[in-house]
Order: structure tokens, then C-alpha cells, then sequence
């Protein structure tokens, strides 16, 4: 008599699975190197010989040579060093505000899905209000309420940017937590887990929630991209990051007086912004590759 | 099989209408080369005016779209600073009588047969209108003002004289007429100037006349048939195309796409040589002189008044050590490349220039001296820290804001430079740049310096060809600004009684040796109390294309000034 071998299917653990799914997808594994890169990079900036805005207006504008690997801007600074200390604010807004932005997102998006009902209208009618304001005139009076309180430099702190950032973009995940929520609190296993006895609380966190984590991702990542231009177009309006302070965007929005005489000002800051979006995007892909349960893993 | 076609079809379509789409917003050029005239030229602005009648705002821009159509008045400014009749058929002065001896009557004659874009007659009730206009308190006009309350009455004795008395000697009198008149019956109520349907349709005696507006895009300006010289303006149309972007401003005058090119973002020797054979870049000595402005009273404290004095600036020793710790030259020469040229005090160009040298030179170790002496030591971080100084508590550190206006570059570089020079000598300066709109807003809308919220604020101004209203505004000890004076223009807070009575005599002398005089007067009291460090003045820089003839630069004009004498071939 043959011994049925078909091994009993080993009980893997979750999180390996979806990690080792995630890595399958090899552009997103060489994705999560360059941003691990980037961040290594921005931090040990201090090793760099210049400072970010240690000056020699006399020798502005020079081309990328052995002493400044991406050349020197219009007062002389080093760029590659700005470029390496631009990476901290612009990786830092640009993580954060997305955390913060998806954090907010999931509590309304998931409570207005779950709960439905009123709840569902007034939050729902707050999210449309805030996708209606017009971003420049809520610059202008959130602008026009910081100048008039008696820290004069608070408008300038990161932490503002990345609320501010967050304050705007919130409404997007939340709409899509709210859409999933609407669709999988139909699903048997919730059903199952009321008659259970299972609180609204444990339902959502413990079983609704993670089934969300895929398209919330996805939405991060992109997210995330927005939120490093926006954060130089803050600068417009007196917010975020002033002068002399390097960031990706305002090195990149200087260069464009110069352009056509120093070229390299404008590509080296808007290579790193396309790489860090691109390596973005890519994570989000691999990342909905690894927990979507119906992709087929080819095991490529 | 089908959906293949399809697909090729729609994206050819889409090809074909992006190309159209991209030729249909050129501007149509002018296909003769005829020396006739003709012609369209196009013109690139950086910014949208918001409106085209120059009295009602303060933003340089609209001057500049203004000129083309609305700002012919009774005189013009040229480009060596003297008044030219254009509207008025010569200029009223003590020698042919139309400047009274006492010097309260003015009478001003009108050329003959004038008449407004509309075909309407241009007559000297125009004039009293104007009159009417610009010396109502309630018409929310904010430059061109100054000295029209000195007018009592204006009589209209002819359809072509207005007899104009004042109630005490007005030396600026010829400048009052200089940047245009409002016609009476196109215009609205004097006290609603700032609602009028007017101002962005204005009836003017200008050279163009508003055709088309397509607000973010261009302002396109047709010939005016009814302008006062015959045969002029030689070009059929203007087209402004507002384009924020340096590097599109100057794409499109390399395409040949614009003609004319406002304050390019090159220098001139990178403009001319990347721009070899199709157009220049002329520079004119510019009347923006950019000084630091020092907020003499306490910032952030709810209180716009002079008192208390600022902790840090307060102090005269501090000012000075800022003065001496700013390599002015390395700044001009290196930083700015000679686009600017050297500025010593607020009277920098024109009649009233005086020559005055820097009042406290570049001098790293003397700013350090003095400001040991004024009791900030250095702390451990490069900035220093208060020990018995005049108005801060110890331990308050010695760092300011410096506020400044957004989206133009030289003036952030300038603040970079001066930041880096600061903190050589333990100063910490940190740049807070708004846009435009923030920082010369009213004291309404709590624009920092019109409340005193700032410590030191770096702009540039420009006086025109008659001062003394801007400058009566800046330094009176009466013009700070507060709830009762909200338009005062004294940002620094500054009180100083020789200053007063210097602007008394230059505002009532008709010699202009005695006026200079009192103005330098002021200049050395500026240098001396330090409410302000002057840095340099800007040229103004302007790409022409080869083939536009007929212009003239001028410190006292606009882009569009003179724009009737231009000439086009394709």
C-alpha cells in the first residue's frame, strides 16, 4: 500500500510569505536597495569636505570636475554635497507626510466604511470639503495664521511642511479605505467573526484591515512621489524650507534661471528626485505583487 | 484588425491636433518686409498684471503692459530724465508764463484736435478729472498721488487750457502729469477708481489699445488710429505672453517666437553670446536701488509703534558692525557679475544723486570689535550671545530674520551672500522669503513690515524722475505706519528731526540745487543712524531682437515705453 507522501502543507508564517513574494519581484528589490542607499547618503553627508553652504562666489558655475563631483552652483557651493544634505528634507517630508497622510486616510477612511451611516455622510462630507478647497488659498490663510503667531520660525519648521502635506493629500487613501471597507465588511469572515463575538475594534484592525494593505500601499508610494515636489513649491509662500537650506526642489527650481548656461544645476537635483520616484513606484508594485493573494507568482 | 486601425487613427489625430494646437497659439507675423511698418511684436512679461491702470497698484509689472496704452499724460519723462511735452502742446514754466511767479498757478495747454482711443475729444476737463481722481482719498490709488491735495481748484476755461492753482508750491508739478489722464467720460466715480471697468479696458491716449485679454496667456494690444502723432504707432499689434518660466523667456527669444524680453535671467555677456545674430540684451542704468531695511522697533509684539527698541538692532553699534561685515564689492563684482552697479545711499541715480561713499566699508575685524563692544559675546556655536547688551537680556542670542520676496533670483542670492557674510562674524540671519503679495501688502492684510513683524527686510525701490512723495513717505517721523496711518511707509521706525525738516524744504523748493541738497542732507543722516544699508542698484536688462528697431532705453521708462517709434522687419 503507497503511503499518500503529499507533504501536510507547512503553516508558513504571513509575513515571511509576503516578503519572500516581495523579493521575487527583482526591480523591487533593487528598488529598496537605491532608497536604503539614498537615506545612507543623505545621513553621512557630514563626510563630505564642504558644508552645504560654504560659499566661493568666485568660482560659480563650474563644471563637474574632480574637486566638485557635480560642480558648483551660482555662488559657488558644492553641489554634490547640497544634493546629499537636500536628500534629508526631501526623503524625510516625503516619508513622513505619506505615513501621517495614510494614517489619517485609514482611521476616517475605515470608520466611515465600516460604520456607514450618518458617520459615513459627515465624514465623508468632510473629505469632500477638503478635496474641494483650493490648495493655494488654504496655503495662503494657513500661511496668512502662522505669520501672526508669536514664533516667528515656526512656519519653517520640517514638521509643518509634513503636516501641511499630510493636511492636503489625506483625503485620497481615505476614500480608498472607505471603498475597500464598503466591499470586504460584506465578507463572510466578518460575518463570522461578529457571531463569534469579535468587538467592531478587532474586526477592523484584525481582519478587515489587512486585506487593505495592498491598494493603501500602492497609494503611499505614489503619494510619496507628490509629496517631495510639493514640498519645494511650499517654499513659494514663505512655508517649509528657506534659503539657505538645500533641498532637492529648490535646487532644482534655482537652476532654472541658469539653465541654459549651467545645465548641470537642474539635472543633478531632478535625477535624484526621478530616481527616488521611480524606486518609489517600483516598491509599490512589488509590494502589490507580494500581498495580492490572486497574482500568480511565477517564481520568476 | 479594426481596433488596430482605430488605435493608429486616434493617435494620429491626437498628434496631428497637439501640432495644430501648438501653431495655433503663435502669435501671426508679419509677412511683409515692407519698411511701411506693420508688424506684430511680441513681448515677454513674467507675471500678469492684474490691471493696466498704473495708479492703482504698486507691483512694477502693470507699468510695464500700462505703458503701451494708458500712460500717455500731458508730459513724458526721456531717457536723459527731462520733460517732454506729449499731450500738452509745451511744458508750463516761468519763462512762457504758464507757471505763475508765485509759483500756485500752473496752466497747461492741450495740443489741438486730441482725442482718446474711442474717437471721444481729449479735453482739460479730462485733466480736472484726473485731478478729481487722484486727490480723493477714497480712490485706492497707491503711487502718483503725491501733490495733488496741494491742488485748490482747476478751472476750465477752454476745451483746451486748464488753469490749476495750488495752495503752496509744488516743485513736482510737471511730474503729476507724467503717467497719464483719465477720460471723464469712459471712466467711472473718483472715489471707486479701484472698481473701475477701466482698468482693464482702459480708454487711453496711448499708442495701443486693448484688444484681446486671455488671462494667464497674453494681453494683445492693437494700433490705436486716434493716437496723437500721425503716422504712429508703425506696428500693428503688441502681444504680451506672460511666461514665469527664465528658461521658456529666453527659449522663446532664441525661437524668434518674442521680439522683446523683460529682465532677462542672464548676464549680458551669456544672453548676447548665446543669443548671437538673433537679439541683445541692453542694459540701462535701472532706478531699483536694494538696500536692508533694519526694524528699529521691537518685532512680534503686537505693537507696529517705535517703542520698545529692537533688542538687537536697537542698538546703532550692531547696525554698523552689519555694515562693515558685508563685502560689498565681492557682492557686486562676483555674486551679482556686474549686472548691478554700487549703491551707497537712497539717492543713487537721477538730478538728486549724491556721492556718498559706503559709511562703513567692508571690515570684518571692526564688525567684530563693535560688536564686542556692544556686549554680544561669542558663543559656541559661531553666533554670539547677549552679556550686557543694550536691550537684550544675557543669554539671548544674537539671530534675525531676513525677510525678502520670493521668485527672483538675484535677490535670493543676494540674501545667501549676505547670510554667509553675517555669520563670519557670529550674526545668524535666517532667510524668510514670501511671495510678492505678502511683502507689499497693506497693513491690512499684516504685511510684516507694515506691522513691524520682521527684523531685517531686504527690497529694492525706485524713485522716479520726483521723489519726494516716496521719499516724505519713507523717512517723515510722522509716516509710521499704525491703525490711524495705515498706508505710513516708515517701516524702520525711525525719528529723526533734521531728517523732518530737510523734507520740508525739498518738498516746497522749486531750485533744484537747494532740493539736492536737502536730499543728500537726508542721505547723510541715513548713513549715519543706519535704518538702512544700501547695497547696489540694478540695471535693467532688456533682449531685443535684431530685427526691432526704433527703441529707446530708458532709466525712467518701461519695456513698452516709446513702443509708438518702434519699427519691425521680419
Amino acid at each position: 500500500m503507497t503511503e499518500i507522501t503529499s507533504a501536510i502543507p507547512q503553516e508558513q508564517n504571513m509575513a515571511r510569505l509576503i516578503i519572500k513574494r516581495f523579493f521575487k519581484h527583482r526591480l523591487a528589490g533593487f528598488a529598496i536597495a537605491t532608497i536604503v542607499l539614498l537615506i545612507l547618503f543623505s545621513a553621512f553627508a557630514f563626510l563630505s569636505p564642504y558644508e552645504a553652504t560654504q560659499q566661493e562666489p568666485t568660482n560659480s558655475f563650474q563644471k563637474p570636475d574632480a574637486q566638485h563631483w557635480f560642480g558648483t552652483d551660482e555662488l559657488g557651493r558644492d553641489i554634490f554635497t547640497r544634493i546629499l544634505y537636500g536628500g534629508r528634507v526631501s526623503l524625510t517630508v516625503g516619508l513622513f507626510s505619506t505615513f501621517l497622510s495614510i494614517a489619517l486616510g485609514v482611521v476616517v477612511g475605515s470608520l466611515s466604511g465600516y460604520f456607514g451611516g450618518w458617520l459615513d455622510s459627515i465624514l465623508m462630507r468632510i473629505t469632500d470639503a477638503f478635496l474641494t478647497f483650493p490648495t493655494i488659498f488654504v496655503l495662503i490663510i494657513l500661511g496668512a495664521f502662522l505669520r501672526e503667531q508669536p514664533i516667528p520660525w515656526l512656519k519653517n519648521s520640517v514638521l509643518v511642511v509634513i503636516i501641511i502635506i499630510a493636511t492636503l493629500s489625506w483625503t485620497w487613501p481615505a476614500r480608498l479605505v472607505r471603498g475597500l471597507f464598503l466591499v470586504l465588511r460584506e465578507r463572510e469572515f466578518v460575518s463570522a467573526s461578529r457571531a463569534m463575538g469579535g468587538s467592531d475594534l478587532r474586526i477592523i484592525t484584525l481582519h478587515i484591515l489587512p486585506n487593505c494593505i495592498g491598494p493603501i500601499l500602492v497609494s503611499g508610494t505614489l503619494q510619496m512621489a507628490s509629496a517631495i515636489i510639493t514640498e519645494s513649491g511650499l517654499s513659494y509662500l514663505g512655508f517649509g524650507v528657506q534659503p539657505p537650506t538645500p533641498t532637492w526642489g529648490s535646487i532644482l527650481s534655482t537652476a532654472q534661471t541658469h539653465v541654459f548656461r549651467a545645465p548641470w544645476l537642474a539635472v543633478y537635483p531632478g535625477f535624484m528626485i526621478f530616481i527616488t520616484v521611480m524606486a518609489i513606484n517600483y516598491i509599490g508594485d512589488g509590494l502589490r505583487d507580494a500581498f495580492d493573494p490572486y497574482v500568480i507568482h511565477t517564481g520568476k | 484588425m479594426k481596433i488596430k486601425i482605430l488605435t493608429v487613427l486616434v493617435v494620429l489625430g491626437l498628434f496631428l491636433s497637439a501640432c495644430g494646437g501648438a501653431k495655433a497659439t503663435e502669435p501671426a507675423v508679419a509677412t511683409e518686409a515692407a519698411s511701411d511698418g506693420g508688424g506684430t511684436v511680441t513681448l515677454i512679461i513674467p507675471e500678469e498684471p492684474a490691471l493696466l491702470n498704473y495708479f492703482a497698484s504698486d507691483a512694477a509689472i502693470v507699468r510695464q503692459a500700462a505703458e503701451a496704452t494708458s500712460m500717455t499724460g500731458l508730459v513724458t519723462i526721456d531717457e536723459k530724465g527731462e520733460f517732454v511735452p506729449m499731450l500738452a502742446a509745451e511744458l508750463p514754466t516761468a519763462e512762457n508764463g504758464g507757471l505763475s511767479s508765485d509759483y500756485l498757478t500752473v496752466t497747461w495747454k492741450l495740443k489741438p484736435g486730441l482725442m482718446w482711443s474711442d474717437g471721444k475729444p481729449i479735453t482739460s476737463d479730462d485733466i480736472k478729472f484726473t485731478w478729481e481722481v487722484l486727490s480723493n482719498p477714497k480712490s485706492g490709488a497707491l503711487v502718483g498721488t503725491t501733490g495733488f491735495d496741494q491742488i485748490t481748484s482747476v478751472e476750465t476755461p477752454d476745451d483746451t487750457t486748464a488753469v490749476l492753482s495750488y495752495s503752496s508750491p509744488y516743485p513736482g508739478y510737471l511730474d503729476q502729469f507724467a503717467y497719464g489722464l483719465f477720460p471723464r467720460h469712459a471712466a467711472g466715480k473718483p472715489e471707486d477708481m479701484a472698481n473701475w471697468e477701466w482698468n482693464r479696458k482702459p480708454v487711453g491716449a496711448g499708442p495701443f489699445i486693448l484688444s484681446g485679454w486671455e488671462s494667464g496667456q497674453s494681453l494683445t494690444f492693437a494700433r490705436n488710429p486716434n493716437y496723437f502723432e500721425k503716422g504712429k504707432p508703425y506696428l500693428d499689434t503688441l502681444v504680451f505672453r506672460i511666461v514665469p518660466e527664465p528658461a521658456a523667456q529666453t527659449a522663446m527669444m532664441l525661437q524668434g517666437e518674442a521680439q522683446v524680453h523683460l529682465w532677462p535671467g542672464e548676464v549680458k555677456a551669456q544672453y548676447d553670446e548665446l543669443m548671437k545674430g538673433k537679439a541683445t540684451q541692453v542694459l540701462v542704468p535701472g532706478i531699483w536701488n536694494t538696500a536692508i531695511d533694519f526694524n528699529l522697533s521691537a518685532p512680534f509684539d503686537g505693537d507696529p509703534g517705535p517703542t520698545p527698541p529692537h533688542p538687537i538692532l536697537g542698538d546703532l553699534r550692531v547696525r554698523q558692525a552689519i555694515a562693515h561685515a558685508i563685502d560689498y564689492d565681492a557682492l557686486v563684482n562676483d555674486v551679482l557679475e556686474g549686472s548691478v552697479s554700487p549703491s551707497t545711499n537712497p539717492f543713487a541715480y537721477g538730478w538728486y544723486q549724491c556721492d556718498l561713499p559706503h559709511p562703513f566699508p567692508y571690515d570684518v575685524a571692526k564688525a567684530n570689535q563693535l560688536l564686542d563692544e556692544a556686549g554680544w559675546v561669542m558663543g559656541a556655536d559661531g553666533i554670539r550671545v547677549a552679556k550686557g547688551a543694550m536691550y537684550a537680556p544675557d543669554g539671548m542670542r544674537l539671530s534675525m530674520e531676513l525677510q525678502g520676496y520670493t521668485s527672483f533670483e538675484p535677490i535670493q542670492r543676494t540674501e545667501e551672500f549676505i547670510v554667509e557674510n553675517l555669520k563670519a562674524v557670529g550674526v545668524e540671519a535666517k532667510i524668510q522669503n514670501y511671495d510678492f503679495s505678502i511683502i507689499f501688502g497693506t497693513y491690512e492684510d499684516n504685511s510684516p513690515r507694515a506691522i513691524g513683524d520682521y527684523d531685517m527686510l531686504i527690497f529694492d525701490r525706485g524713485f522716479t524722475t520726483e521723489p519726494q512723495g516716496y521719499v516724505a513717505q519713507a523717512y517723515s517721523s510722522t509716516a509710521m505706519p499704525s491703525p490711524t496711518n495705515p498706508t505710513g511707509g516708515n517701516y524702520f521706525r525711525w525719528s529723526n528731526p533734521a531728517v523732518d525738516d530737510a523734507l520740508k524744504t525739498a518738498g516746497s523748493e522749486f531750485d533744484l540745487q537747494v532740493r539736492k541738497d536737502a536730499y543728500c542732507k537726508i542721505a547723510e543722516q541715513v548713513n549715519t543712524d543706519l535704518p538702512q544699508v544700501y547695497l547696489y542698484v540694478f540695471q535693467d536688462g532688456y533682449g531685443f531682437a535684431d530685427n526691432l528697431t526704433g527703441y529707446t532705453v530708458s532709466t525712467w521708462g518701461s519695456m513698452s515705453w516709446g513702443a509708438q517709434n518702434w519699427e519691425y522687419k521680419k
